[in-house]
C-alpha cells in the first residue's frame, strides 16, 4: 500500500495529514474520495524555514531537543560518494551522514 | 576547492571545483565546517529531479563567514552562521507573508506561479538543480550564499556544529508538519517513514505535546534507532497491518495526525508491502 493511502486510512475523522515527503510527479487514483468523506486537512510542501529558524535555535540553546543523536556516520567530505551509498542502499544502519570538508 | 558534484544520476564524486566568489553585493563566501547529506539529495542521484550539467550538492551546511559583500549589513567575517535551505530575498511579496519557500527572485530562472513537473517552481535551493536557482550547494569547502542578511542564523559558541547543524532544514521540515496539526495536547501522532526527517517530526511532535508517538518503518534498524533517541512506539508494515495497529491504538478512531515523512521514490519500492 502506498504511504500516503496508508496514512488517509489510519488518520481519525477530522485529523490532519502533513505531507514532508518530497512528491515531484503526479499521483495516480488519488483517494480524494476517503480525504472528502472523513474531512482530512491535508497539509504539505516546503518547510517554510524562516517562519520557525528562530524559535527552534532557542529551543535547542536551551537544551529543550537534541539533534544530533539521529548521526550515524561522520566522514570526511572525500569519502562522500561512500556516504550517498551507504545512505541510499540503507546500509551500515545508516541515518544520518554528516560531512567534514578540508579533511 | 574540493565539492561532492554530481555528474549524472548514480554519479556523485568528491572533484575540484572553482572557488565560489562574490557575485553581489549581497553575498558572503561561507568556509564550510560541517554539511549533511539530506534525503531529498537521493532524488537527484536518482536522476528523479533532472540535472544536466555537474552542480555541487548539498544544501544542509554552516559554516563560518570568510568574505562579506559590500552591502551585508547582518553578518560579518568570521561569524560561524548556519544557513536556512530555501534561498530567500526577503523583500518581495512572499517573503514579506511569511511564505518564504515561494519567494520570487531567487530563482530567476524556472520561478511560476504554474507549479508544473519541470518549470514553474518556487523558490530556489541550495544545490538543488537548476530548476531551483542552480545554485551551487554546501557540501564544499567553500559556498557563495547570496542575500546574506537574511537567513543565515549566527549559533552560539559553546554549541558544536552537530548540535545545530539540522536547523538548516531536516528540524525546521519536521517541525512544519507537526506545526501544520495544530496540536492542542494530548494528540495521537502516526510519522510514516524513520529517516531523519521522521525523527525530528518525532521530537517536534512531543515538543507540540503529543501524547503518544508512532514511527512507521520497514527497516527494523530505523525503528530501533527511533525508539531509542524518541521514545516512541513503533511499526514495522512489513510485519503488522499498520492501519489497523493504528486503529488499535485509538479505540478504533485512527490517530488525530498522520505524518508522510517518504514522499515518492520509496514508494516505488521498499513502503509496498
Amino acid at each position: 500500500m502506498k504511504v500516503l493511502d496508508m496514512a488517509f486510512k489510519a488518520v481519525r475523522r477530522m485529523g490532519t495529514v502533513s505531507i514532508m515527503g518530497v512528491y515531484g510527479s503526479t499521483y495516480d487514483n488519488f483517494p480524494l474520495h476517503r480525504v472528502f468523506d472523513k474531512g482530512i486537512t491535508l497539509k504539505m510542501g516546503q518547510a517554510p524555514v524562516l517562519n520557525y529558524i528562530d524559535k527552534l535555535i532557542k529551543l535547542v540553546k536551551e537544551e529543550k531537543v537534541v539533534l544530533d543523536d539521529i548521526i550515524t556516520h561522520t566522514l570526511p567530505l572525500s569519502q562522500v560518494s561512500h556516504g550517498y551509498d551507504i545512505f541510499n542502499n540503507k546500509e551500515e544502519d545508516c541515518v544520518k551522514v554528516v560531512l567534514k570538508p578540508g579533511s | 576547492m574540493k565539492a561532492a558534484v554530481f555528474h549524472k544520476a548514480g554519479e556523485i564524486t568528491y572533484d575540484t571545483m572553482p572557488d565560489p566568489r562574490i557575485e553581489l553585493a549581497t553575498d558572503v563566501i561561507l568556509k564550510v565546517t560541517s554539511t549533511a547529506i539530506c534525503g531529498s539529495d537521493l532524488h537527484i542521484l536518482s536522476g528523479a529531479v533532472p540535472q544536466k550539467e555537474p552542480m555541487i550538492m548539498g544544501h544542509e551546511f554552516m559554516g563560518i563567514v570568510e568574505e562579506v559583500g559590500a552591502e551585508v549589513k547582518n553578518i560579518k567575517k568570521g561569524d560561524r552562521v548556519v544557513v536556512p535551505f530555501p534561498i530567500a530575498c526577503g523583500h518581495c511579496f512572499f517573503c514579506q507573508h511569511e511564505a518564504s519557500p515561494a519567494c520570487e527572485n531567487s530563482n530567476y530562472k524556472h520561478y511560476g506561479p504554474d507549479g508544473d513537473l519541470l518549470d514553474q517552481k518556487g523558490a530556489a535551493l541550495f544545490g538543488y538543480t537548476d530548476l531551483y536557482g542552480g545554485y551551487s550547494g554546501g557540501q564544499a569547502e567553500y559556498v557563495r550564499v547570496p542575500y546574506a542578511d537574511i537567513s543565515p542564523r549566527i549559533v552560539p559558541d559553546n554549541m558544536t556544529d552537530e548540535q545545530v547543524l539540522f536547523l538548516t532544514d531536516i528540524f525546521p521540515t519536521g517541525w512544519s508538519a507537526i506545526d501544520w496539526a495544530q496540536l492542542k495536547g494530548g494528540e495521537v501522532v502516526a510519522i510514516f517513514g524513520s529517516g531523519p526527517v521522521g525523527l525530528m517530526a518525532q521530537k517536534a511532535a512531543w515538543i507540540n505535546g503529543a501524547s503518544r508517538v508512532i514511527a512507521i518503518d520497514p527497516l527494523n534498524y530505523r525503528l530501533e534507532k527511533a525508539k531509542a533517541v524518541n521514545r516512541v512506539d513503533t511499526l514495522n508494515p512489513h510485519e503488522i497491518d499498520v492501519v489497523e495497529a493504528i486503529r488499535e491504538m485509538t479505540g478504533g478512531r485512527g490517530a488525530d495526525v498522520c505524518v508522510d515523512a517518504v514522499g515518492f521514490e520509496p514508494e516505488r519500492t521498499s513502503l509496498i508491502k
